[in-house]
């Protein structure tokens, strides 16, 4: 039951809720929109629906928070990653960089 | 090598003022991580850094010191293996349309409203903080090596590279709605995995 304070306030979002894309959609349009700009009329249904909807508001900027670690991650993630180069490996580089320098110290 | 630094009114052609094989000391093992994140397959990734790091002995003269050279490097790393797709591209069709096919519809009602419960739920530690956490990377490391291989390198293109759309569907030979689909999937993808590998009910909160 539905106390009489709220009753206009569950209105409401049951009115918002109608008329703005369903989450699922809301999920794919904000993968479109981190590639390219909607239409005003589809950017501004998906603003009034995260005023009622918690979850398609946390999607949204954990995928921008996913986006943000995706771009930073060559500079600042991969320090702290896994992997290494082996040591034979290393050698081979560092041999071969070697031979490059003496083959070809004019060339550019 | 063991020439005195160059005069910088005279600078010298060769690699005297570079030292290549302190970069494979320094950042070798970085390259190699993130060179090994993008192709998966470690012979791949161990000529590409190599091919790198010659390749930045014959640029060494334009790199001013304006980035730092773990920058310049990287950049030149990330040419190489776009490089690379481009010429797998050729070949392979890049196109996966299986994977995830259901996007979670098991997380939402018969409305297609968020089923409340398996809705996304609120991470802890917050964004810039979790990224401060080695945890974090291992984790987007591991959830990045989940992906199906031909998403993974969409998927990386797009968010590392911040390559166009469209070049990205003219390089490896998809069309454009196909390439929405798989970005769609691997964004919910990966951060499905975050949620339940790092965040959600106990990786976060227990660090």
């Amino acid at each position: 039951v539905i106390e009489p304070t709220n009753w206009w306030k569950t209105k409401l979002v049951m009115f918002i809720a109608k008329h703005t894309p369903k989450c699922h959609d809301i999920t794919r349009l904000i993968s479109q929109s981190m590639d390219g700009q909607l239409p005003l009329r589809t950017r501004l249904a998906m603003r009034v629906h995260y005023i009622i909807c918690v979850w398609c508001t946390r999607y949204r900027d954990q995928l921008a928070l996913t986006r943000k670690a995706m771009h930073v991650c060559p500079d600042e993630g991969v320090e702290k990653m896994e992997g290494e180069l082996e040591a034979t490996a290393k050698a081979r580089m560092k041999e071969r960089l070697k031979r490059k320098a003496q083959e070809s110290p004019e060339h550019s | 090598m063991n020439e005195p630094p160059a005069i910088p009114s005279a600078p010298s052609p060769t690699v005297s003022h570079a030292d290549p094989e302190r970069w494979v000391d320094e950042h070798g093992d970085c390259l190699y991580r993130y060179a090994l994140t993008r192709v998966r397959k470690e012979e791949i990734a161990e000529d590409l850094v190599q091919e790198t790091l010659l390749a930045a002995v014959r640029q060494v003269d334009k790199f001013g010191g304006r980035s730092s050279e773990r920058s310049w490097l990287c950049g030149i790393l990330k040419n190489k293996i776009c490089d690379h797709f481009r010429k797998l591209g050729r070949e392979v069709n890049f196109t996966d349309l299986e994977f995830f096919s259901d996007e979670h519809s098991d997380r939402f009602d018969g409305d297609d409203y968020w089923i409340h419960e398996r809705g996304p739920t609120e991470w802890k530690p917050e964004g810039l903080e979790a990224m401060k956490r080695s945890e974090f990377w291992k984790a987007l490391q591991a959830a990045l090596a989940r992906l199906p291989e031909r998403i993974a390198v969409v998927f990386m293109m797009r968010e590392m590279d911040d390559m166009p759309s469209k070049e990205i569907c003219a390089a490896l030979n998809i069309s454009e709605a196909n390439l929405w689909v798989m970005l769609h999937r691997a964004r919910m993808a990966l951060r499905d995995d975050l949620e339940t590998h790092y965040f959600g009910t106990k990786g976060g909160t227990t660090l």
